[in-house]
This record gives structure tokens, C-alpha cells and sequence, in this order.
């Protein structure tokens, strides 16, 4: 029984361990990751029987408290941010996005508010769907949407030529991204 | 290529494979928890260098700072622990705690070896079940707590001696919470001027702890979140001319 157990723990670690050390190092420093990711997987093996099937957004809702809980920084805001690859990173010379429009794209991303940064990243660099991405935030999957479409739009807002972006439909949102 | 698929090439994690090394400690992590030998852990609020490691993870890493707290593993010992919490804490000896000094320094923090002595404790305190040390390792301090003879938790605090602050003055070296849901508590260390006579906290929900200081320094634990939560409380600082009140997010 208990080798039974411990069996599909281990498996269990196989499966996601890549995908949360991931998760966890899109968040916090590479130094800090991976005692997250052994605390994750400490909760995981204590709470082994609540695990629902699909684990992985369970996994990364708990990752996503324990580093809330960890740093006194990150508590002073609403949301957990994500971090950003270094400017001087290979990405910059492998994608298929031109240096120019990366630039533009991470200018945008940084003048986001942080929530509308972590509900892209659930999608863009995490690979959830909406409804893994809602319980790694613990809301409702229709809540989760709307907060997604609300963020691509100040995204797609915020990557529009100055010209466009004055317009006043523009200053709406900005005010509500202030508010 | 739509708006998200874009996005990727900002992904800090894209392509992010891990080590054989990393692999290594991970499994490691895995047969630790398993065997029931596992630690939950935490990073201070303050001071990222000294953050709590996985005891489970500091085992594999020799040399890292670790910290093992079991609550998760170990309920019964956790409950047991926080029932017994007192708000004042005993004061120990080095003598007195000899047994769990030994412990503390088996668990392997702070990566040197060799056998500890009395005059190698710092700090001691016991708040009901649980004894919390400092004591010196190689050429620095580690913490540790030992409840019911069980490694509860520990922690490298420095690698070298640490500093004395001013006279009347306070530091906070570390400040942090561990565990999860009920299972939570904190922990916070700091340097006290020599002056210092006592180092009270008071926590937002108007709780009143009150602080071991001996040889330089001063440390808390208890059962909440507080520790790791942003500038919640208060450090009243007491020494011979009177009484000083901080943020602990000034010191």
C-alpha cells in the first residue's frame, strides 16, 4: 500500500518536477527556486490524498503561496510577478521575434500592472489553460478569463504606436490600470 | 503569431532544462520526504544570503545553509509544539542544552563538522516544547530548534562572526515564516547592541512576545504567519535609559 503510494509520488515528481522548477524560476531568483520547489513537493507528499488529478496547477498553486509567503517584497503586492528573461539572454539572438519588436513587446510587458502580468504568464510561459490557470489563483474560471482578456488588451494597448495609444479609448484604460 | 505566442520570448524560464546536478538533489529531495526524514523550509523576508534552505535539499548540497522544519511531516510534534508556546521564554544554558546542541549540530547546516561544547552556544531559550539555539559552527552561527528531542529545524545564520551594532541600537537579521496554514510560524533573529536589555514584539493582533538576548544577539519563534508578512510588527527595544519602539521594517 504504502509502496504503492510512494511509487506515484515518485512518478508524480517525474512528471512535473521540470515543468514547477519552471514555474518557480519565472518568479523568484534561481538561487531561490528549488527550496521552493522541495517545500512544493514536501506539501504534496503530505497532502498526497487531496492531490486531484491534475496535479501540475495544484502543484503550482501551492509554489505560488509558498513564495508569497517567503519573501517580504513580493507581499506587497497583489500579485506574484514574473520576472523577464536578462535583456543580454539568447533569446534575444534566436527567436522569431525581431530585436526591435522584442523590445517593444518587453516595454509594453513592464509597463503592465503586475496582475495583468501574471495572468499572461499562467498562459504565455506557464502553458495553462484558463481553467489549470484559475486554480493556480484559486478563482473561477470565468473570472480568470476575464482577467486574461482585460490584460491582453492593455497588452495590445500598450505595444500601439504613441499616435494611437492617445486616443481616448486608450486614457480609459490607462485610468483604470492607475485606479 | 498571436499576442501570447509572442510573448514566450520574454519567457525567463523558456528552454530551461535541468542539471544532472539538479536532477541528483531533486530525487534526493524526494527519497527524503519519503523516508519521512524531510523538512519543510522557508526563505527570511530578510537577508536573501542566509535565506532557510531544505534541510532535505541542504543534505544533498553539503555545504548550504539548511533549514528542516517537519511541522508538515511531523503534525502531531507541530500541534504538540504550538500548544505549549509561551510568550516568555525560559533562558538555558549551554550545559543545559548539550543534547540538543549535539542535534543541531548533526543536522549537517552550516557544513563544518566536529563535536560542539557549551561555550559554543550562544542563545538558548525554551518556549514549552521547543528549544531554540544559536550556537557557533566552524567560524558561524546556525539556529536550530529541537522539539521533543526531534531536529525541528535549522539554519545557517552567518558564515562569519557577525557584526555588533551600536550600543543601544537593533538589527533584524532575519525575519521569516514557515510552513503552511496551521502548520505555519515564525522565526526572527537580530543583533543587539551591547546596551540592550530586552527586545520585545509586538505582533499586530496584539500579541506580546518577548525575546531571548544573549551574547550579541536576539531571536523569537512562534505560531502564526507574522514573520513572514510586510512590516507587521513591532520591536520595542529596551535598554538603561528607557524604551524605543520600531517597525521591523526599520531595522
Amino acid at each position: 500500500m504504502s509502496s504503492a503510494r510512494e511509487e506515484s509520488f515518485r512518478s508524480l515528481h517525474q512528471q512535473t518536477y521540470v515543468d514547477l522548477l519552471r514555474f518557480v524560476e519565472r518568479r523568484v531568483p534561481p538561487s531561490e527556486a528549488e527550496d521552493v520547489v522541495s517545500t512544493v513537493f514536501l506539501t504534496a507528499w503530505r497532502r498526497f490524498d487531496d492531490l486531484p488529478s491534475d496535479a501540475r496547477p495544484w502543484l503550482f498553486a501551492v509554489a505560488r503561496r509558498t513564495m508569497a509567503n517567503q519573501t517580504r517584497g513580493w507581499l506587497r503586492r497583489q500579485a506574484l510577478d514574473v520576472r523577464l528573461v536578462s535583456l543580454d539572454g539568447p533569446a534575444y539572438s534566436d527567436d522569431a521575434v525581431g530585436t526591435a519588436a522584442r523590445i517593444d513587446l518587453e516595454r509594453a510587458w513592464r509597463g503592465l500592472r503586475p496582475a495583468d502580468r501574471e495572468a499572461l504568464a499562467l498562459v504565455a510561459f506557464d502553458g495553462l489553460t484558463a481553467e489549470q490557470a484559475a486554480t493556480v489563483l484559486g478563482c473561477r474560471r470565468s473570472t480568470f478569463a476575464m482577467r486574461l482578456g482585460r490584460a491582453r488588451e492593455r497588452l495590445r494597448s500598450a505595444l500601439e504606436p504613441p499616435a494611437a495609444a492617445a486616443r481616448p479609448q486608450s486614457l480609459t484604460l490607462l485610468r483604470e490600470q492607475q485606479s | 503569431m498571436n499576442d501570447l505566442e509572442q510573448l514566450s520570448v520574454l519567457d525567463p524560464a523558456r528552454g530551461r532544462e535541468p542539471t544532472a546536478g539538479e536532477w541528483t538533489r531533486a530525487n534526493a529531495v524526494v527519497d527524503r520526504i519519503i523516508d519521512g526524514r524531510a523538512l519543510a523550509t522557508t526563505t527570511p523576508t530578510r537577508r536573501p544570503a542566509r535565506r532557510w534552505v531544505i534541510g532535505l535539499a541542504a543534505a544533498a548540497a553539503a555545504a548550504v545553509v539548511g533549514a528542516v522544519a517537519v511541522p508538515s511531516l511531523l503534525p502531531g510534534t507541530a500541534d504538540r509544539a504550538f500548544a505549549a508556546w509561551t510568550p516568555v521564554p525560559g533562558s538555558l544554558t549551554g550545559e543545559q542544552v548539550m543534547p540538543q546542541a549535539r542535534q543541531c549540530a548533526e543536522s549537517g547546516v552550516g557544513g563544518a563538522s566536529g563535536p560542539v561544547s557549551p561555550s559554543d552556544v550562544v542563545l538558548a531559550e525554551q518556549r514549552g516544547l521547543a528549544t531554540l539555539l544559536i550556537q557557533k559552527r566552524g567560524a558561524g552561527l546556525v539556529e536550530c530548534m529541537i522539539v521533543e528531542d526531534k531536529s525541528f529545524a535549522a539554519m545557517a545564520l552567518t558564515e562569519g562572526a557577525p557584526p555588533v551594532p551600536a550600543k543601544d541600537t537593533v538589527k533584524v537579521e532575519t525575519s521569516s515564516s514557515v510552513g503552511d496554514g496551521d502548520d505555519q510560524y515564525s522565526n526572527v533573529v537580530g543583533l543587539a547592541g551591547p546596551s540592550v536589555t530586552g527586545i520585545d514584539l509586538l505582533l499586530a493582533d496584539g500579541r506580546e512576545i518577548k525575546t531571548s538576548v544573549a551574547g550579541g544577539l536576539w531571536a523569537a519563534w512562534w505560531p502564526g504567519p507574522e514573520g513572514g508578512e510586510a512590516d507587521t510588527i513591532k520591536v520595542v527595544v529596551h535598554n538603561s535609559t528607557g524604551t524605543a519602539t520600531y517597525r521591523i521594517g526599520e531595522l
